[in-house]
């Protein structure tokens, strides 16, 4: 991720190897799927922002390789012939997952706030929300006008307690 | 050892800054010790699109949560609401959303009028010019004429119109007969000051504003006490206060951004290190005269800790409310529920803080786990109904000061330094805990009278220990206070406190604009007598 906060695109993470880059983006792709104008997260380098977040920060580096070490555990129960998690069925993606979130709620948890965090300050999806990106220069300053109409104040200066005297 | 200085402040925070400003402009020799940095305004996290993920680290409001060199740990585990602060040149003011309604008359009288807690030794009128001049200086948008409240002078700008999220609001409160007003708000819409720039709406002012359109410290009070000559040093952790051997304070031995420890000289000694900090320093500062801590001979330095307990009440609507835009935490302020009533099962009352929402990351992380919005398919339509179509009320209740809520030293934590942490050990009252439960009664009515089809709450918001007071209360008895009716110290004739751990009680409302206007009498009354206590 550069300095201004967009992310270029990356084959490979810093942290997460190719392998859990790439298992990461189907997981993703189960947690936030594409949806009308709102891309799938693969499509939104989701996956890039969470290798950023844990190579600055360590402690969120047990839980997120853990779910995706429980994720993996899981697929290959499911699956004995090894095709991965990436070709597994949707439902049956979606059924590990929950498993893996009733039994490491703590970690998926850690995924859920991590993945949603880098989906939702990807600039391509706070364009479609229609949020500025960045926020600043420009705000919302058209609704900052000092145009309060004190008239709507009329029914509280009539009826409103005053103070207790003390 | 360095030069001898007048006057010592110890924290360029909401408070600190004001007496340094005072002092220097009064000519005197000023040095102003923060353990903190100036933040880069080009660093705030609003300039890059990612902003929103700076709330969990670096930009957080939870010194435990942040680690920061320039942060010391505060041991919560015996404490239901985790305190908040920003260590830095502004100090928590970094992070305030600006919300600065006042005492009331009645706030200064509570064991009159109620039969608890104490009544403070000064009273509203006292401190009501240096509200005044505070709010001309700094900058304040509002509208004078609240008739819940004594008569003001004009605010510095006028609010902007009503948004769709205060549309909202106003029509259920007019429905209930509510009263509101448009909060005051340490804010500016024009230039105003040097360098500053109009509030733009950008929306999340608790990260931090990036134009200076909050009033903050670090664009105040501290840039100015600078221009009138007052020294300020940067990563200069305060290990101790040093006595001399007439028992008056000499200076600080600090550690400067080398970790090597100096001396600080100093005539006058002010401490404004904010409710924690402050008793945390006194505490660590033993000697064979103050063995339990300095100013500390009434063992009330750490004890009677007030927050502002708070319920955070949330409501889901149909329509659109664009209620991520504007300034997040200054809209409306409802006081119908200020005063005492003895129907409510409990005394002292509370203010409902009418708020904006989340921002994107925020929506979809709910307030915490288990109440994340749901993953896969149904996630999106979740995102879209609850984004932007949310109103926040924010209960704020009195809290009444009780001598087994207190702040200690750690014996098994410190900071980089080696400094004992702070231990924070704090009980919700069976008091605070009823104004809470009606509060979240009434936002839910209100809620759902502004047409809201689903209302949550929490019984008690864990992460909202946003005001920090009551840790050397002010009185006029050394047995059971610790400083006077001017903020200073009993026991030591040349300290002097100004932050908010002078407050004898805490009214139901957000506290800096009552920690500035205190701070300003106190360096009014410092300049006026200053060779009568200066050592
Ligand atoms: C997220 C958030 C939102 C808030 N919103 C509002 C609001 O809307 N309205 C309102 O009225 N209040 C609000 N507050 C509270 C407000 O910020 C504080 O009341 C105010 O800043 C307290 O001023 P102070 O001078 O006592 O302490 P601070 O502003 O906290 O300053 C204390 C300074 O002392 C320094 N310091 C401490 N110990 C040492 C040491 N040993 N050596 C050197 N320096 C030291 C610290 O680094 C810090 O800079 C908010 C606070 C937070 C965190």
């Amino acid at each position: 991720m550069n300095a201004t906060g967009s992310r270029p695109d990356q084959p490979n993470g810093t942290v997460l190897t190719a392998d859990e880059l790439s298992l990461l983006r189907s997981v993703q792709d189960r947690l936030v799927p594409g949806d009308g104008q709102m891309p799938p997260a693969h499509a939104t380098g989701a996956a890039i922002a969470v290798d950023t977040y844990l190579a600055e920060r360590t402690e969120l580096r047990a839980p997120i390789l853990g779910v995706l070490r429980a994720i993996s555990i899981a697929t290959a129960v499911h699956d004995p012939a090894h095709a991965g998690f990436a070709h597994l069925d949707g439902d049956v993606q979606d059924e590990i997952l929950h498993k893996v979130e009733a039994s490491e709620p703590e970690w998926f948890d850690c995924l859920l706030v991590q993945t949603y965090t880098g989906y939702y300050t990807d600039p391509t999806v706070q364009a479609v929300i229609g949020v500025p990106s960045p926020l600043q220069p420009a705000g919302y300053a058209s609704m900052m006008q000092p145009t309060f109409d004190e008239r709507r104040l009329d029914r509280v200066r009539a009826t409103a307690r005053p103070w207790r005297e003390a | 050892m360095t030069d001898l200085a007048d006057v010592l402040v110890i924290g360029a925070g909401a408070s600190g800054a004001v007496v340094a400003w005072a002092l220097a402009r009064a000519g005197r020799k000023v040095v102003i010790l923060e353990q903190g940095d100036w933040i880069d305004p080009s660093t705030y996290p609003q300039h890059r699109a990612d902003w929103e993920r700076f709330r969990q680290t670096t930009f957080n409001r939870d010194p435990n949560v942040r680690k920061l060199p320039e942060d010391y740990p505060v041991d919560v585990t015996d404490s239901p609401i985790d305190p908040l602060m920003f260590n830095a040149v502004g100090g928590s003011t970094i992070h305030w959303t600006g919300h600065i309604p006042r005492f009331r008359p009645s706030d200064f009288r509570v064991k009159t009028l109620d039969g608890v807690a104490d009544d403070w030794p000064l009273d509203y009128w006292e401190l009501e010019p240096y509200y005044d001049a505070n709010d001309a200086y700094i900058g304040v948008t509002g509208l004078n004429g609240d008739p819940s409240n004594p008569p003001r002078t004009p605010r510095t700008f006028v609010p902007p119109a009503l948004d769709a999220t205060g549309e909202a609001y106003v029509r259920g409160l007019e429905k209930l007969g509510w009263h509101w007003w448009p909060s005051d708000a340490a804010l500016i819409t024009r230039p105003h000051g040097t360098g500053r720039l109009g509030c733009n709406g950008c929306g999340p002012c608790d990260i931090g504003c990036p134009i200076g359109a909050m009033s903050s410290a670090h664009v105040t009070y501290v840039p100015d006490a600078i221009r009138h000559g007052a020294t300020l040093i940067t990563r200069a952790r305060v290990r101790e206060l040093v006595l001399d051997d007439r028992g008056l304070v000499a200076g600080a031995a600090y550690y400067d951004r080398d970790g090597h420890l100096q001396v600080q000289r100093a005539r006058v000694t002010v401490l404004g290190a904010n409710g924690i900090g402050t008793p945390r320093l006194l505490l660590n500062s033993k000697s064979a005269r103050f063995p339990s801590g300095l100013a500390n001979s009434s063992d009330q330095v750490g004890r009677n800790f007030m927050f502002h307990p708070v319920a955070v009440v949330r409501g889901v609507f149909e329509e659109h409310l664009n209620s991520h835009q504007g300034p997040v935490g200054a809209l409306i302020n409802s006081q119908e529920f200020y005063e005492t009533d003895p129907a409510r099962g409990a005394l002292r009352g509370y203010q409902l803080q009418l708020v904006r929402d989340s921002q994107p990351v925020g929506a979809a992380l709910g307030r915490g786990p288990g109440r994340r919005l749901p993953w896969g398919k149904g996630h999106h339509e979740a995102h879209r109904k609850e984004f932007s179509h949310g109103l926040t009320i924010v209960v704020m209740a009195e809290d009444l000061p009780e001598s087994h809520n207190r702040v200690t030293l750690s014996t098994t934590n410190t900071d980089a330094h080696g400094i004992p942490a702070a231990k924070l050990t704090y009980t919700l009252s069976q008091n605070s805990r009823a104004l809470l439960d009606h509060g979240i009664a009434r936002a839910t009515e209100l809620l759902e009278a502004s047409g809201a089809h689903t209302v949550t709450h929490d019984r008690l918001t864990r992460v909202a220990g946003w005001h920090l007071m009551g840790t050397t209360r002010m009185g006029t008895d050394p047995s059971n206070s610790v400083v006077d009716r001017w903020g200073r110290a009993h026991d030591v004739g040349n300290l002097f406190i100004v932050d908010g751990s002078i407050f004898v009680t805490s009214a139901p409302v957000n506290p800096t604009t009552t920690i500035q206007a205190l701070a300003r009498r106190t360096a009014d009354w410092l300049v006026d007598h200053f060779e009568e206590v200066a050592g």
